[in-house]
């Protein structure tokens, strides 16, 4: 038992000593060695304790279940907000001022080398000399960013004691944007320009405080446990209970209370001190009704469909019975759907209560996503005052399994690194097989139907005519699924990950009915291997790992618990991959890792196709940044004769490939 | 997006948290009528007016509990000097049971609004919290009414000292 609890105790007993006293002296009326003074200082104290308790209860004091909104999409970070969040706490908050700017001045050294390299045509010296000289800009604020560059780096701890002053962390903000500018018009970026919006709140709301927020406040995007305040949704037991806890909602009451009775005492009114014992009454009635448990709902939950694609709709209905054996007279119940899913109609919501035996049902519908699914229903149960809350989770046994169909949609490029095995890419050697190669002298076993009969017949030698080949390849679709990955270009549109997963899946499909062997892997703190074969139960085990595995999961590796040290997460990869295998590589290039990994397996020999979904925009400096960074990485790539297709979420991946299949050839 | 064959996009519904409205309604109108009750002094009944015009514009205009919590404390205290100017015993109660409720159902709206959202049924859990706060109410009223009219003319001052510090020491220990 703590101090605070003994205290309380302590206070209620003398209470009750207090109001027995009072009782007594109703009862037998002695005469006291107390007066007036007395009574007046009492009614003082009450309604200053009042005015004490108002306070608090305005200073939001009350304790309730804050509730996820799952109905929105999950918030995935946009590309370049951790340089949006640099910049913010260098100008607003002034933290980390050197870290910060040593970090930004890096980013953008490499950035500004790698597109005057592009340009250019000359080797890393040469183009940093070009970008210190700033005869690449016309901008004197850009060029003067990476002219102060080595002297800021040099004394960098001096810098930072310096930089008391906010004049050198404002300048260095300036010089950064119109740096970033000059590297988007000079490296021929494509970019929109910063559209100005002007999102200044009404001067009554602020004047309120705004507790609930504007009417057109929309959610924007939720992650069920870190915007809510129950700590993990995933719970294997059909029914949890996470909490109960006091409210303190009636607090304002009590100050009521107290506030009248004072000024009654004061006043000799009695109607005032009535007033006063109903706010007291109030108050009691907070404190003494209870919560009946819960564990007596029974939650019944259909799917109008139990087996689906990513992206279909689902009609949920959730029917919740009371059978509990007493009323819950205030039940408030989210259904937490899972965060990769939106809810597209109706509300997964609930407010109600309900007699012994009595049930309730509510409809929606959710647009569904890869995985095996099965989450809870979030029950908040009050008392009839609303004075205790008990929060539980109650998980049906329904499970609804999401698998992509791997279906063909389109043709994928391959190219000619191929496998012994026949298939559907012609080679550049010659063989069986139905297009003309070449006319060669006749070897002995060559078959009868290759033989050049007409040459045979003018000129008595034996030709055999070769047919370019045709050959099967390996391919190994290859994820970029590390958290860096998990970024999408609005709260609300798929990430990268998403993206890649759902065109891999129809590329998957294609590559498999040409006839190559296809295999996935990802390189992600979860090692994912799928070797590549053929066959349809091959493609049926292909279909549940698109669906299941923890490293293509839509959710971050991050909001999944996963223990361990930094491990190369191309270590497996690189070990287990066959020497001719093409690679399908699935980034959205946000980080040079993953140019590295294309470059690395390139120079292994595997040819490599770079598949890179754009979740970059280009309303903030950051976001700006971030898209020169991909842009120059591209370039980097085609540079080496890597194949790589640019590909714009907002169309279909098919139309992006006929795009780059121009390009190349 | 390539997803196979559902072209047609699915957005998620929009989700806003403004207070419920059944309970907005109630504790708006047991405002006023704690207003009207405090109409006998002029002083008493301008308090409890700009009080009313903050609850209705919390709840109403600017989604803000604040607003709502302010508004009922100035109606009370309305009420409170009503009280002060010597109003009624009955229309004391009334009002003091008119702003409690107000209190009550009016932060109950904003926690719904809060928990739940704007597209949630949530008609039937209102309507029974309201309900029983007012028989609640109706019973400590009847209850304390009969007390007070039968005791209070004779009670001691000491005693009631006593009686509120004991209240006093009570709700306090309640309130940690």
């Amino acid at each position: 038992m703590d101090v605070e609890e003994t205290i309380r105790r302590v206070i209620m007993g003398t209470g009750l000593v207090c109001v027995l006293a009072g009782f007594a002296i109703v009862v037998a009326n002695p005469s006291l060695p107390f007066g007036v003074e007395l009574v007046f200082a009492a009614a003082i104290a009450a309604v200053v304790a009042a005015a004490l308790i108002a306070r608090s209860r305005l200073q939001g004091e009350i304790t309730e279940t804050r509730m996820p909104n799952p109905e929105r999409p999950s918030n995935n970070p946009r590309p370049g907000d951790e340089v949006d969040r640099m910049l913010h706490e260098m100008t607003v908050m002034r933290q980390g001022i050197t870290e910060n700017r040593e970090h930004l001045e890096e980013r953008m050294d490499r950035l500004g080398v790698a597109i005057v390299q592009d340009r250019e045509d000359c080797p890393t010296d040469e183009a940093r000399e070009i970008l210190q000289s700033g005869s690449w800009t016309d901008d004197p604020d850009a060029a003067a960013f990476f002219q102060g560059e080595t002297t800021a780096a040099d004394d960098a701890g001096f810098t930072d004691a310096m930089m008391g002053g906010s004049q050198e962390v404002e300048d260095f903000e300036e010089q950064f944007r119109a740096a970033v500018e000059a590297l988007l018009e000079y490296g021929e970026v494509d970019v929109d320009a910063i559209e100005t919006s002007d999102d200044s709140g009404g001067f009554l709301s602020g004047l309120f405080g705004g507790s609930g927020g504007d009417e057109d406040d929309a959610v924007e995007a939720n992650w069920n446990t870190s915007d809510s305040s129950v700590d993990s949704y995933d719970t294997d037991e059909p029914f949890e209970d996470v909490s109960l806890h006091r409210t303190n909602r009636w607090l304002g009451v009590t100050a009521f209370g107290l506030l009248a009775l004072g000024v009654g005492v004061f006043m000799f009114s009695p109607g005032l001190m009535m007033a006063g014992t109903v706010g007291i009454a109030y108050t009691i009635y907070g404190r003494v009704t209870a919560v009946p448990p819960t564990n007596g709902l029974t939650v019944e939950r259909t799917l109008s469909d139990e087996d689906v694609q990513p992206g279909e709709e689902v009609e949920v209905t959730v029917t919740v019975r009371n059978e509990s054996g007493s009323m819950l007279p205030d039940l408030r119940m989210v259904d937490t759907v899972p965060d990769s899913f939106i809810v597209t109609e109706g509300c997964p919501r609930l407010h109600t209560a309900l007699r012994d035996g009595a049930s309730a049902t509510f409809q929606y519908s959710v647009r569904v996503e890869r995985g095996e699914h099965q989450w809870p229903l979030l029950v908040v149960a009050r008392d009839f005052s609303g004075g205790a809350e008990r929060t539980s989770l109650i998980t049906p046994e329904t499970t609804l399994t999401c698998t992509p169909s791997l279906k063909v949609t389109n043709k994928v490029p391959v190219r000619a690194q191929t496998t012994m095995y026949s298939g559907d890419i012609n080679t550049r050697q010659g063989g069986s097989g139905l297009e003309f190669h070449s006319v060669r002298d006749y070897q002995s076993g060559d078959p009868m139907n290759r033989i050049n009969w007409k040459k045979v017949a003018q000129t008595g030698e034996l030709a055999t005519i070769d047919f370019r080949q045709e050959k099967a390849a390996t391919v190994t679709i290859l994820f970029d699924t590390r958290q860096s990955a998990y970024v999408s270009a609005r709260p609300g549109e798929p990430h990268a990950v998403d993206h890649s997963v759902h065109a891999a899946s129809d590329v998957f499909g294609a590559l498999y009915d040409q006839g190559n062997l296809v295999g996935v892997a990802a390189f992600d703190t979860v090692p994912c291997w799928f070797s590549a074969g053929a066959g349809s139960e091959h493609r049926e085990k292909a279909r549940m790992l698109f669906a299941q595995h923890p490293a293509l999961s839509p959710m971050p590796p991050n909001r999944q618990d996963i223990k361990g040290q930094y491990i190369d997460p191309m270590t497996h990869v690189l070990r287990r991959i066959q020497s001719n295998s093409q690679i399908f590589l699935f980034t959205p290039l946000a980080d040079d890792y993953a140019m590295e990994v294309a470059s690395q397996l390139d120079s292994q020999g595997h040819l490599v196709t770079v598949l890179s979904p754009n979740v970059t925009t280009d309303q903030t400096v950051g976001q700006r940044l971030t898209r020169a960074e991909r842009v120059a990485r591209l370039r980097y790539l085609r540079q080496r004769g890597i194949r790589v297709i640019d590909w714009d979420t907002d169309v279909p991946l098919r139309l992006s490939i006929d795009r780059a299949q121009a390009r190349w050839a | 997006m390539s997803f196979g064959g559902s072209d047609e996009k699915l957005e998620a519904v929009e989700v806003t948290h403004s207070p419920a409205t059944v309970s907005s309604v109630i504790a708006a109108a047991a405002a006023v009528l704690a207003v009207i009750t405090s109409g006998t002094s002029i002083l008493a009944l301008l308090i409890g007016v700009f009080g009313l015009v903050a609850v209705v514009g919390g709840l109403f205009v600017f989604d803000s509990e604040r607003a709502l919590l302010v508004g009922t404390a100035f109606v009370f205290i309305g009420v409170v000097v009503s009280g002060i100017y010597g109003n009624s015993f009955a229309l004391l109660v009334m009002g003091t049971f008119g702003s409690i409720l107000a209190f009550d159902v009016g932060s109950n709206a904003f926690s719904i609004g809060r928990q739940m959202s704007e597209d949630t049924e949530t008609t039937r859990g209102e309507v029974v919290h309201a309900a029983a706060s007012l028989a609640v109410g109706v019973v400590i009223v009847g209850i304390g009414t009969l007390i007070f009219l039968v005791s209070l003319s004779e009670l001691p001052v000491a005693s009631i000292a006593l009686l509120l510090f004991g209240a006093l020491l009570l709700a306090w220990a309640i309130r940690s």
